[in-house]
């Protein structure tokens, strides 16, 4: 059924192209919030990367790799936004929901710190951690995904952790007298 | 090995209970506006990288504007001039030929390779080679390629920088790394790499890579793969301090793409240069060997 509609889309049918991207979107929109950790960057980079799709779909070769091409197209975009914009530097948002529990403070502590984490890291290394662990893409998926050699894509999957295990390092060292107050609070 | 695995299950608890997100309407509003005015891009579908075909009058129209466009850059872009400096000797070895410096020439600073995945405006650009401290500087002509750091990638593959410290004896059995590890030189590790089980190397030429000697091969599958390859690729190398290395992918690469590398001695640092594309596309071919013939080390 998807391959019907895609092969149809980019033959130039816009409501094909609307049904699949309207199946797409939430997906996308996800990824982009893990890459850019903005809302309002992460809506640009979805409505870049659909718009890019209709301009580009006659060039998709095997209209059963779409899927993987859409993720390419969104971790593309999201480099464009994050880099045009500047802003993921400055703006935090917070994505993880409120604890209802007190005892769920200590999962809540290690999530920021994660989160904290996250941030210091850019959109590409932000990128493979998306592709690799919420979607679950193995290297070789993220590797067509990203058009780059499986090797690259390990190695970028290994500087992007040991980049964020560097930044929490850090993070740690920043804030041990915050975590201190917030303890006692 | 236990911190590592211990933040990757960190990691991937973290991205597992994310929220999830439903889009904005207007998201896909907008883009569906975008679109009615968004014409499509209209390529032929057997061969999705090349334009319509044009009448003779407009080829050679064509043909001239991107001579004398891509003479004007080369020109500017290119070694030989001068441009960037002629290559600094290690104490081990020495170029194939030697440079002529020009004491009046205008030295254009290569600009440090982006990792952000951005497009690449054409320009002179150096990587550090990851492990070393060799840098390697080239001309980037076209303007769809993208910078990553140690590598950068186009449409039509992609070109990677390496440091290699050892080779698998088996591409198919991470833990079996060799002690002593590879010798420092070109042929001891084109002999690792062919002696390798589960790959097989085949030897193309000895170019010369920024005037320095170099051993072109290809790596790949063998015909027949042992019953350990059973993960999805192949690994080649580790580098410095165990970082992972070149792999290859057990599934038929697209396109007919080769893992084709230079295995070059700039004055005795061996540096590995990977490209991945299909040698038998032209267009393929010459973006990749144009980026190859910019070469200059920086040796430390």
């Amino acid at each position: 059924m998807q391959a019907e509609l895609v092969d149809q889309a980019r033959r130039g049918d816009r409501e094909a192209f609307a049904v699949l991207a309207g199946s797409a979107v939430d997906r996308l929109y996800g990824i982009a919030r893990l890459i850019l950790r903005d809302a309002e960057l992460a809506e640009d980079a979805t409505q870049d990367a659909l718009v890019r799709a209709w301009r580009d779909l006659p060039a998709l070769r095997d209209v059963d790799r779409f899927d993987a091409w859409m993720y390419r197209l969104i971790v593309r975009a999201c480099a464009d936004v994050g880099r045009e914009r500047r802003r993921w530097r400055t703006e935090i948002t917070v994505l993880s929901t409120e604890p209802s529990e007190p005892d769920r403070a200590s999962d809540l502590a290690d999530r920021d710190q994660l989160e904290r984490g996250l941030l210091r890291l850019s959109p590409a290394q932000r990128a493979i951690l998306t592709l690799h662990f919420h979607l679950g893409l193995s290297p070789g998926e993220a590797a067509e995904a990203l058009a780059i050699p499986v090797g690259t894509a390990k190695s970028r999957l290994h500087y992007a952790i040991e980049a964020l295990r560097a930044a929490i390092e850090a993070d740690e060292r920043l804030t041990v007298g915050t975590q201190r107050k917030d303890r006692t609070a | 090995m236990t911190a590592n695995h211990d933040l990757e299950r960190r990691i991937a608890d973290f991205y597992a209970t994310e929220p999830v997100l439903r889009a904005p309407d207007r998201v896909l509003g907008n883009a569906l506006t975008a679109i009615e005015s968004t014409p499509q891009r209209r390529v032929l579908m057997q061969a999705p990288w090349r334009f319509r075909p044009l009448n003779t009058y407009a080829k050679l129209a064509i043909a001239a504007v991107a001579i004398v466009a891509v003479a004007f850059t080369v020109r500017t872009l290119m070694p030989g001039n001068n441009i960037g400096g002629p290559p600094t000797h290690g104490p081990a070895g020495t170029p194939l030929s030697s440079p002529t410096p020009d004491a009046t020439a205008t030295q254009v600073a290569a600009l440090e390779l982006p990792a952000d995945d951005r497009p690449l405006e054409p320009a002179r650009y150096y990587v550090v080679v990851p492990g070393s401290d060799v840098r390697v500087e080239f001309a980037v002509l076209e303007t769809d390629w993208r910078g990553n750091g140690w590598y950068l990638a186009s449409p039509r593959g992609s070109l990677s920088f390496w440091t290699v410290a050892n080779v698998y004896a088996n591409a198919c059995e991470e833990s079996l790394l060799p002690d002593p590890p590879v010798g420092p030189s070109v042929d001891e590790l084109v002999a690792a790499l062919d002696a390798q089980e589960n790959t097989d190397l085949q030897r193309l030429d000895n170019p010369s890579v920024g005037r320095y000697p170099s051993t072109r091969i290809i790596m790949e599958l063998s015909a027949r793969l042992g019953t350990a390859c059973l993960g999805e690729n192949l690994e080649l190398w580790v580098g410095p301090g165990g970082q992972p290395g070149r792999s290859i992918d057990v599934q038929e690469p697209p396109g007919g793409r080769e893992d084709v590398m230079w295995l070059v001695d700039a004055g005795g640092n061996r540096v590995v240069i990977g490209g991945y594309y299909d040698r038998t596309a032209p267009e393929e071919a010459r973006s990749f060997t144009d980026l190859i013939d910019s070469i200059q080390f920086v040796l430390p």
